[in-house]
């Protein structure tokens, strides 16, 4: 799809290039019938841009971030193609900016357009079942990873400890104490490290998930690197 | 008003065990405190671990794989965790390897050597842990002091450009005002015109028009609990279809502007509107719609409330039209 992607740098979760390679034929799929009326232009990229921040580099933070939101949100909806259907929300947002629409909170227009296409995306499933009399929402079975589909686990742990290596280490030392451990002992050790650190174990839990991210975005690009 | 969600309610709907209205009203906190959509990511990266490293009680287990597994994003959550504690464990060894091990050789080889500067050795070494301890202690409330100035600093950062930021935002405001305030008069115009044309074909030969009215109210948003928007049964005789929109919230705009699109965004119908009423589910505005202009199909109301020639959004309805 022609989509706000292609002008972004994607980050977080989901941005595999094997995942996408797997979803392909499903997300085309799951669009088709998705009406589509409609192309984004830079001019209403930029309109988003600014109607989320007036500075397009925090603007650009805050897209990524409702973006990854929107892929999560169909992603747990069970939805097929999670990124096109985001992507689909926000050029629809784009396009009532583009309108001349006024949000008071882009946040809640967006998820209200998603709320409408899992309607959409329900009654398309209804409709192929109807064609092929095949029952609804079926539980899919769980395919067996294909070798050259998901790099090997020893190539994401040998990139993954050399990303390790790369952290600074006092966030290196706060991440290993972080998970090391077992059960009560773990989340004792969890309480003794935020009170050090002088953090609510929420807060510390969160940078921690944060680090996590930054070390999968390394993994992808180590693996990507060795690859080429 | 926020909803209080704790771990176990988010593990719960990350397996897909919530009720819809629970399900929904997650959804609801996370598109608008980003706080919690990082909380939830963080349980959803423990509820991976819990799974790869085996502490799942059966129950869970089962449910994890029948929810949780379905999708090849979330089975990459898998990969991920399974990667990312082997990378643990080889770089936890590694640490106790190269922290502890030869500490351990070195005090070994100060008490078992027959050397005769080994207590010697031993004081000193004791002298440099006091001092060491007593540096690391100093060095570690400075770092802490450090840590406060700097959030301290970067917090009024944020605040002046936090405040440069709502500044810029008035001015564009203040320069789109006079433009919107010109838009909705014309609007507004229109609307009478249109909605004289609708009571003139209502009343084709005289009789009540209130004998033709079907009512429906519509809450902002998808109807909790179902995820379904409401079905506006329309018969025959219907001529005009009146909706009460239900107000979000309290509001004391002095007019307000209802925008009708179908679901491919297409405008069908816009009219201006008079305050809220008060009903006796809350505060509701009352918007009348000429069957003529309402095919079966889905529609999106934008309600915009007008206050000092400034038109601002403040609920998005839905409704499917149905013909009986």
């Amino acid at each position: 799809m022609a989509t706000a992607s292609r002008l972004s740098q994607r980050s977080g979760f989901g941005s595999s290039p094997w995942i996408r390679a797997v979803d392909a034929p499903q997300a085309v799929e799951a669009m088709e019938s998705i009406p589509k009326k409609w192309s984004l232009t830079k001019d209403g990229f930029d309109r988003l841009l600014a109607a989320l921040d007036p500075d397009r580099d925090v603007a650009a933070v805050y897209y990524e971030r409702l973006r990854a939101k929107l892929i999560n949100y169909f992603d747990w909806r069970d939805c097929p193609a999670p990124e096109d259907h985001a992507d689909e929300a926000i050029n629809r947002v784009i396009r009532k900016l583009s309108d001349g629409e006024d949000f008071r909170d882009i946040g809640i227009y967006v998820l209200g357009i998603a709320r409408m296409m899992l309607l959409e995306i329900a009654r398309t499933r209804e409709k192929e079942r109807m064609a092929f009399e095949r029952p609804a929402f079926e539980h899919p079975t769980i395919p067996e990873p294909i070798d050259d589909e998901i790099p090997e686990t020893s190539q994401r742990v040998s990139c993954l400890e050399k990303c390790l290596a790369a952290l600074p280490e006092r966030s290196r030392n706060m991440i290993v104490e972080y998970y090391s451990g077992d059960g009560p002992k773990k989340i004792k050790r969890r309480k003794e490290l935020a009170e050090r650190l002088g953090l609510e174990l929420n807060a510390l839990r969160i940078r921690t998930c944060r680090l996590r991210n930054k070390l999968e975005q390394c993994m992808g690009q180590c693996i990507s690197r060795q690859e080429q | 008003m926020t909803t209080a969600f704790d771990d176990k309610q988010i593990v719960r709907f990350l397996l897909g065990q919530l009720s819809e209205d629970k399900r929904t009203g997650i959804e609801d906190r996370m598109f608008t405190d980003d706080r919690f959509y990082e909380q939830v990511l963080a349980v959803q990266e423990e509820l991976a671990d819990d799974y790869v490293l085996e502490n799942l009680t059966p129950d869970q287990r089962v449910a994890f794989e029948r929810s949780f597994l379905r999708s090849p994003q979330r089975r990459e959550r898998i990969a991920f965790a399974e990667a990312f504690t082997r990378a643990l464990a080889s770089q936890t060894s590694r640490q106790t390897n190269a922290a502890f091990e030869p500490r351990v050789g070195r005090w070994r080889s100060l008490f078992g050597s027959s050397n005769g500067f080994q207590w010697a050795a031993v004081a000193a070494a004791l002298a440099l842990l006091i001092g060491a301890s007593w540096l690391y202690v100093q060095n570690r409330t400075l770092s802490r002091s450090i840590e406060v100035a700097r959030s301290e600093k970067q917090e009024l950062l944020n605040k002046d450009e936090a405040g440069e930021v709502k500044l810029k935002k008035l001015e564009s405001e203040n320069s789109d005002l006079q433009s919107q305030s010109q838009k909705m008069k014309e609007t507004i115009a229109q609307r009478d015109r249109e909605l004289a044309a609708a009571k003139s074909a209502a009343e084709p030969t005289g009789s009540s028009i209130l004998t033709h009215i079907a009512t429906f109210t519509l809450s902002p948003g998808l109807t909790r609990g179902s995820d379904e928007p409401e079905k506006v049964m329309i018969s025959g005789k219907t001529q005009v279809i009146q909706l009460q929109l239900a107000l979000p919230k309290p509001e004391n705009y002095k007019g307000y502007l209802a925008e009708v699109r179908t679901a491919r965004g297409n405008l069908v119908f816009s009219k201006s509107l008079p305050a809220a009423q008060q009903l006796s589910f809350g505060q509701a505005v009352s918007l009348t719609l000429p069957v003529s202009q309402i095919p079966i199909g889905e529609y999106e109301v934008t309600l915009k409330g007008a206050a000092d020639g400034k038109l601002q959004s403040i609920g998005y309805y839905y409704f499917i039209a149905l013909k009986r």
